[in-house]
């Protein structure tokens, strides 16, 4: 009998699909059904490490809240909390009513169809966007343009580091100033692989210094915690540069003269001073005691100081007007901003700046490399503001002053160089030069990067991107201009969103203000829950969890370690159909070809897609989803390497080269200390907005650092005395996982996951006690939410902070939906561009609240 | 030479996206086609394709026989050939965190 019990006991290798991080699984299968998960160790991704959630995946996918067949919506009123009267329909009516509501879009103006998505959908956004594309919109939104996604910072990733993330190097990193971010504990890129080697980087002896207004998940893993007040950390940047170079006079002026436009000479006009034959940038060689175009191959040495006259012109170089600029910014003048004595400000600069051992070389595979094992980390938390653009040039400019980008021990661009997958040559990419020299990314998850920038456009889409070129990514100001597109001179309005697993409601902003942009729109969403977006949706198709669902682009840019090995894995369906639940990229092909498409969606694939002869898609062919992965595979691993090998072995790894993940000291790319061409992208954007009658503070579009306050930060009252923030923990996903019976247990132990950590002393002022439920009102919005109180030390006493995206009110949701089981920080948030930063298009997260002991307690 | 056009993409709300056959001078470049299209369609292509400075949009990939196009200044045909085929991509963007 026990034989017979026991008919099929594998384990079978995917990838996990609960956030960006893409790490190996191995799932264990018995006669048809998946009863654990564990991280794969063949992976150089996570190495076998698998955090809560990835261990959890197994309720996800048998949930019985789960969406298991189409349904559409009864109720045509809709409304957060308004019933949509689902009933259950065919998947036959489901594509033929969204059929035809593309194909009159489309024929009308393709312009009218929006697509939402989030990462957590990684595999399957993307070839959405090639859906998209082909349809001819330029309109999506990645819903984590709101509370999760890193937007200047990626920005940055792209203009310094030739990629859209970074992580420290954690072989040989030695110092690692960790402004608010999860790297090494539960959140960012490679979080389980990057939180055993930040491990190992602690026992062989970095410093991990984390400055963050809350000792939470990420801090608590620091040796040195420095509390500051949120939206300050680019006064704290500012004031360590200023320290570095004017105080201690540590910079790598090797690194400067020859990896950045420091030498570059500027004019009183904030601009490259250019020779009049070939309009290149001029340096100043002080061996020579001329000027010369940076590219000169007779440049003896680079002046980075002093100042001289070309053309009759005052010149100076970037540095020295960088030097000067920061001068102002001293230890004592970002005390009372951000709350750090003046003293421990210089002494971290001072750590950081000898710790990064300039001058120092270091050799690896025969190579004699610079050596500096200093680092700095940010991402949504300090960057997630008003002044996000101007704060994470400070911040990245500590870097970039002591030379430790993208060499042994710094920076890592994750990942900026590649020389390919050695059998075939593809997947190849290294940045190059431009004509002044600057950096352009070799790879970027859109179809250009942030540099060279765009053209300044009208209204062209349906978040300001076209206007701005600046922002990475997802736009803070869609909700803004798709509530009114004609103030915004947008010439059409949005009649369809596909949506594509996000739960964009509760992670932006004021949901109520989410709701009145979104509800007169038709909404096809594939959801794996009735949450809370789906409550505005028309139609719901129920969708394959990532243990259902096949894909070839699980893996992206900056799912690969940074160090180590090159890894692609394959994401396979570990269980048969479950009742109705199909992948969208199935749904996609099916639409496709009901729309007409297949001729342009097949050239569209073959080119984003890099699928190449032989393996071309053809267009008097019919191509299943699995033929489409399986040519891909091959296409860029080789014929062996198809699909039926993915499956079997479920990923390829090569070892990394030196010269590919410390790429820098072998490029010739300079990179910006002075951001001159912000200047006169700004001017532009300003005179479009005033074209069109736009109101618009492009202000921020500056060359140099400086920090600004927030509206949270301008607003002091006694009435709002606190400020609320939002912040990351290991097991919960931005709002898609509340409703897992596995996270919910392990949050119940956590007080932090569901409750609201407030300081002891500012809890007691108020006469809150541990456990106590406590009402925070939002000064811009108006709106209060609940919470019990979780007393500690480790908060700065002007904060409140919010853990996740719970607070779950959909009916359809029994675990997430209970009293107690987090907040809704988004309910404090205002939507408007007043809290958006215009270059960037960041939305703001943090706000002024009043917190309160609640009169009624459960 | 015969050339024929097809664009694909961001671009369906400015152009006729069905093929598009046309005749030009034999040895001429991929710029004098952008050219023609930019006149036949209007302001409206001409940004939705070019920079102020007159270059391709960092956005816009142009393939001929399915090669892609290195510059515009690349001749269309090598004076042998009687005809081409020209894909026009225009990519939208969506990324984000």
């Amino acid at each position: 009998m026990a034989a017979n019990l026991a008919q099929e006991d594998r384990w079978i290798p995917t990838t996990c699909g609960v956030c960006y991080s893409v790490c190996a699984l191995q799932v264990h299968r018995v006669n048809g059904t998946v009863v654990k998960i564990e991280g794969n160790p063949d992976s150089a991704t996570n190495r076998g490490r698998l955090c809560p959630r990835g261990v959890s995946g197994i309720m996800t996918l048998y949930d019985p809240n789960r969406v298991n067949v189409p349904l559409k919506r009864t109720n045509p009123e809709k409304g957060l909390n308004t019933d949509p009267g689902w009933v259950q329909i065919t998947w036959e009516e489901a594509l033929d009513t969204i059929a035809a509501r593309l194909s009159k879009i489309r024929r009308e103006d393709p312009r009218k169809l929006l697509l939402t998505g989030t990462v957590t959908t990684q595999d399957e956004v993307p070839f959405a966007k090639i859906f998209a594309m082909t349809f001819g919109t330029p309109n999506g939104w990645n819903s984590g343009a709101g509370n999760h996604c890193g937007t200047a910072e990626h920005l940055f990733g792209a203009l310094l580091h030739a990629s859209w993330s970074k992580l420290p190097d954690p072989d040989h990193c030695r110092y690692l100033l960790n402004f608010g971010t999860g790297t090494g504990s539960g959140s960012y890129y490679c979080v389980t692989g990057m939180a055993q080697r930040i491990a190992e980087a602690r026992v062989r002896g970095m410093k991990h210094v984390a400055i963050d207004p809350f000792l939470g998940p990420g801090a608590e893993k620091a040796d040195e915690w420095i509390p500051i007040r949120p939206g300050t950390d680019g006064a704290f940047a500012l004031a360590m540069l200023n320290v570095l170079l004017n105080e201690l006079s540590i910079y790598d002026g090797d690194y400067l003269k020859h990896h950045t436009n420091a030498p570059y000479l500027i004019g009183d006009d904030g601009l490259y001073i250019r020779d009049a034959k070939q309009q290149l940038p001029l340096i100043w060689d002080p061996v020579d005691a001329g000027e010369k175009p940076f590219s000169d191959p007779t440049i003896k040495d680079f002046a980075l100081e002093g100042e001289y006259r070309v053309n009759g012109l005052r010149a100076r170089p970037a540095f020295t007007i960088l030097r000067e600029h920061l001068k102002p910014f001293t230890p004592e003048w970002a005390e009372p901003i951000t709350t750090v004595p003046a003293a421990t400000i210089r002494r971290i600069a001072n750590e950081f700046g000898q710790e990064a051992r300039i001058g120092s070389t270091i050799v690896l595979e025969g190579k004699v490399l610079p050596y500096r094992p200093v680092a700095v980390m940010y991402f949504k938390g300090a960057q997630g503001h008003k002044n996000a653009l101007l704060s994470s040039m400070a911040l990245e400019l500590l870097t970039e002053v002591v030379g430790a980008s993208n060499v042994p021990g710094g920076l890592l661009g994750m990942n900026s160089c590649s020389l390919g997958y050695p059998e075939t040559g593809q997947l190849k990419w290294t940045p190059k030069a431009d004509r002044d020299g600057l950096m352009v990314t070799g790879r970027w998850p859109n179809p250009s990067p942030p540099y060279p920038p765009r053209e300044v456009k009208g209204a062209e889409t349906i978040d300001l991107r076209g206007m701005i070129p600046t922002c990475p990514g997802s736009s803070g100001a869609l909700p803004v201009v798709m509530a009114d597109p004609e103030r915004f001179k947008v010439p059409y309005k949005i009649e369809m969103n596909l949506h594509v697993g996000s739960n964009y409601v509760m992670t932006f902003a004021n949901p109520k203000a989410i709701e009145e942009a979104f509800r007169n729109v038709f909404q096809v969403s594939f959801a794996l829950f009735l949450d809370e977006s789906t409550y505005l949706s028309d139609i719901v198709l129920p969708a394959a969890s990532y243990l259902e669902r096949l894909s070839h682009t699980a893996d992206w840019i900056s799912s690969n370690s940074p160090v180590g090995e090159w890894c692609y894995h394959v994401r396979q369906p570990v269980v048969g159909q479950i009742a109705e639940r199909r992948s969208a990229c199935d749904v996609l092909l099916e639409l496709v070809e009901r729309l007409g498409m297949r001729e342009e969606f097949y050239n569209f694939v073959n080119l984003m897609l890099e699928v190449k002869a032989p393996y071309t898609l053809e267009t008097d062919s019919r191509y299943s989803w699995e033929e489409i992965v399986d040519r891909r595979y091959k296409s860029l691993f080789g014929a062996e390497r198809g699909l039926e090998w993915f499956k079997e072995h479920g990923l390829v790894k090569w070892p990394k080269k030196a010269e590919e993940v410390y790429w820098k000291p072998f490029s010739h790319t300079r990179v910006p200390l002075y951001f001159e061409w912000f200047k006169p992208l700004g001017e532009k954007v300003r005179a479009m907005s005033e074209k069109l009658g736009i109101e618009l503070d492009t202000s921020a579009f500056q060359p140099l650092p400086e920090w600004r306050p927030c509206l949270s930060y301008k607003e002091n009252s006694r009435d709002h005395s606190l400020y609320a923030i939002y912040y990351k923990i290991p097991m919960q996903t931005f709002s898609g996982t509340y409703n897992n019976p596995w996270l919910d247990e392990v949050s119940k132990i956590d007080r932090f996951a569901y409750g609201v950590a407030i300081n002891t002393e500012t809890a007691r002022q108020r006469g809150i006690r541990e456990g106590d439920w406590i009402e925070i009102k939002s000064s811009p919005t108006g709106n209060t939410i609940r919470g019990q109180a979780a007393l500690t030390e480790g908060i700065h006493p002007e904060v409140v902070a919010i853990a996740g995206c719970g607070g779950h009110w959909s009916k359809y949701l029994s675990v997430a939906n209970q009293d107690g089981k987090g907040l809704c920080f988004e309910w404090l948030m205002p939507v408007g561009l007043d809290n958006v930063d215009i270059p960037s298009l960041t939305q703001d997260q943090c706000v002024r609240v009043t917190v309160s002991k609640a009169r009624a307690q459960p | 030479m015969q050339v024929e056009v097809r664009f694909y993409g961001f671009v369906r709300d400015v152009v006729d996206t069905s093929p598009l056959a046309l005749q030009m001078p034999d040895c001429c470049t991929l710029r004098n086609l952008v050219d023609l299209l930019v006149q036949r369609y209007g302001e409206k292509l001409h940004e939705r394709l070019y920079t102020n400075a007159g270059e391709l949009e960092a956005n816009v990939r142009v393939f001929v026989e399915d090669a892609q196009a290195g510059s515009l200044e690349e001749l269309l045909g090598d004076g042998q050939k009687s005809s081409a085929e020209v894909k026009v991509f225009v990519l939208s963007a969506t990324a984000g965190g």
